[in-house]
């Protein structure tokens, strides 16, 4: 989100068996103009629709925490996100 | 498509809500490092030979190590001397023996930051041991933990009443000599927290510490060593803030986990510590090493983390998958928001035949946070390891 932040990947893998299977992927991405302009032509303001979109993205991690955790966690989520949308 | 700037300034300059600092007298060692601080801090926790020996040990290491600096991070100078090295709330008589001894004001900080400790607790069917300026005030539910034979205790109180587990356990997944900041926190730790779940025992709650660093200019440094005996199931979960603070303030931790055959450790973290201003002033530096070895055949050990805190955070939760078909897993969310640093990832190292393992790693930046993840998935030859896949995706 915004210009002035960075995101790095560096996935070391070191596999010294044949029979191993191994799988890698990653990707970057900002959050789409589009996604946002969808959400807001929705009458969904800018600031719920970043937060829908981040919690949708992380949903995969918080199923893991247990319930008020995870509760927790994407309010703190929530929080810590604000406005950071530029 | 861009929103109002004053919204956006209002909202991302928004302060730390659980900035406030409580007002307790503490007992703190004067500022500086060296071998009596180690002997000090031993003796005033009343423990045996062996730890005093392996605290020495790491600390005469830790002479001969240097700060590392492969980590994506910029780190300003950390001076070691300047750090008080204890820190512990003045014992009123001989340390609390029920709620209604504990400091009122450390009562009300909990308020604050909306600890269950009281019936809440038993209700959420949470125990909290409360780790306040490294020494444990209140622990509870001891009861219906001892009634499973569940130790669930301050890492002190676990040297005193069982030294043979913690002579057998300590540093047997984090030997003092594995990283410049575990081998500081082998010599100079205070406290933490230590579970050992006997065998074929399934705890009977979500064990839950909450952490928080007090004292100004005091490096916290805790020891949390979990052992889950053959069969067990133990769910661990780790809730942090900090109060609003200038100074940098180091906070170097160590986690171990052991399960044995057929047990299952899951280890939930949230971590939310100060992060520093919207300059990048001040904030917690978060340098943890968390490392969990499936001993057993068939063991499992679970990490989930999300890390919205700290100004800099330097965190690889790992997996040693020694037993036959066990299995790692590592889940995690890392934010890192105006000045932010995060490097965090994990690692899985394959050893015994058959272990699987799961990365899923979700990173966010924004303002100028930067956001690594940093992993490695190890492969020792033998054994056959089906379908790992780790997926970086930071955003």
């Amino acid at each position: 989100m915004g210009d002035k932040c960075g995101a790095h990947t560096f996935p070391y893998m070191e596999i010294r068996n044949p029979s191993a299977v191994v799988e890698h992927e990653a990707t970057t991405s900002k959050i789409a103009d589009d996604q946002l302009f969808y959400c807001r032509s929705r009458g969904v303001s800018e600031e719920d629709a970043v937060n829908m979109i981040v919690n949708g993205f992380c949903k995969v991690v918080f199923k893991e925490l247990p319930m008020e955790f995870a509760v927790e966690a994407q309010n703190l989520l929530a929080v810590s996100l604000e406005g950071s949308v530029g | 498509m861009a929103s109002t700037p004053t919204d956006l300034d209002a909202l991302v300059t928004q302060k730390y809500q659980h900035g406030f600092v409580t007002d307790v007298e503490s007992d703190t060692l004067p500022p500086g490092l060296d071998e009596d601080v180690v002997r000090v801090i031993s003796k005033i926790k009343r423990e045996p030979q062996f730890m005093l020996d392996w605290r020495l040990q790491a600390l005469r290491h830790w002479h001969t190590m240097a700060n590392p600096d492969w980590a994506h991070l910029r780190i300003a100078p950390i001076d070691y001397q300047s750090i008080s090295y204890y820190s512990a709330p003045r014992a009123r008589t001989d340390g609390p023996k029920s709620l209604d001894e504990v400091d009122p004001k450390l009562l009300a900080t909990y308020e604050k930051l909306g600890v269950p400790l009281h019936e809440r607790a038993r209700l959420a069917g949470v125990a909290v041991d409360a780790v306040f300026d490294s020494v444990s005030v209140a622990t509870t539910f001891k009861d219906k933990l001892s009634r499973a034979g569940v130790i669930f205790c301050s890492f002190s109180d676990a040297v005193q009443n069982h030294p043979e587990l913690i002579e057998q356990y300590l540093g047997s997944v984090v030997p003092y000599t594995d990283n410049y900041f575990a081998t500081l926190n082998s010599a100079v730790f205070t406290d933490g927290s230590f579970v050992y779940v006997p065998k074929g025992v399934r705890c009977p709650m979500e064990l839950s510490t909450y952490f928080r660093i007090n004292a100004a200019n005091t490096g916290q440094f805790e020891r949390t060593l979990i052992i889950a005996d053959e069969g067990s199931h133990v769910s661990y979960l780790e809730g942090c803030t900090a109060p609003m603070r200038d100074e940098n303030q180091l906070h170097a931790a160590v986690v171990e986990l052991v399960a044995l055959k057929d047990a299952n450790i899951k280890y939930s973290t949230v971590q939310n510590w100060y992060p520093g201003d919207e300059n990048g002033v001040g904030g917690i530096y978060n340098f943890v090493t968390k490392r969990g070895e499936c001993r057993g055949a068939s063991s499992r050990i679970s990490w989930t983390q999300v890390e919205t805190g700290s100004a800099i955070t330097w965190k690889y939760p790992s997996c040693v998958l020694t037993g036959d078909n066990s299995v790692g897993e590592f889940y995690s969310v890392a934010l890192a928001n105006h000045y932010q640093q995060a490097d965090t990832g994990t690692k899985m190292i394959h050893i015994g035949r058959n272990t699987r393992s799961t990365i899923v790693s979700k990173g966010i930046s924004a303002g100028r946070g930067q956001n690594t993840y940093r992993g490695l998935v190890k492969v020792l030859p033998s054994p056959k390891v089906p379908a790992i896949s780790p997926s970086a995706t930071p955003c």
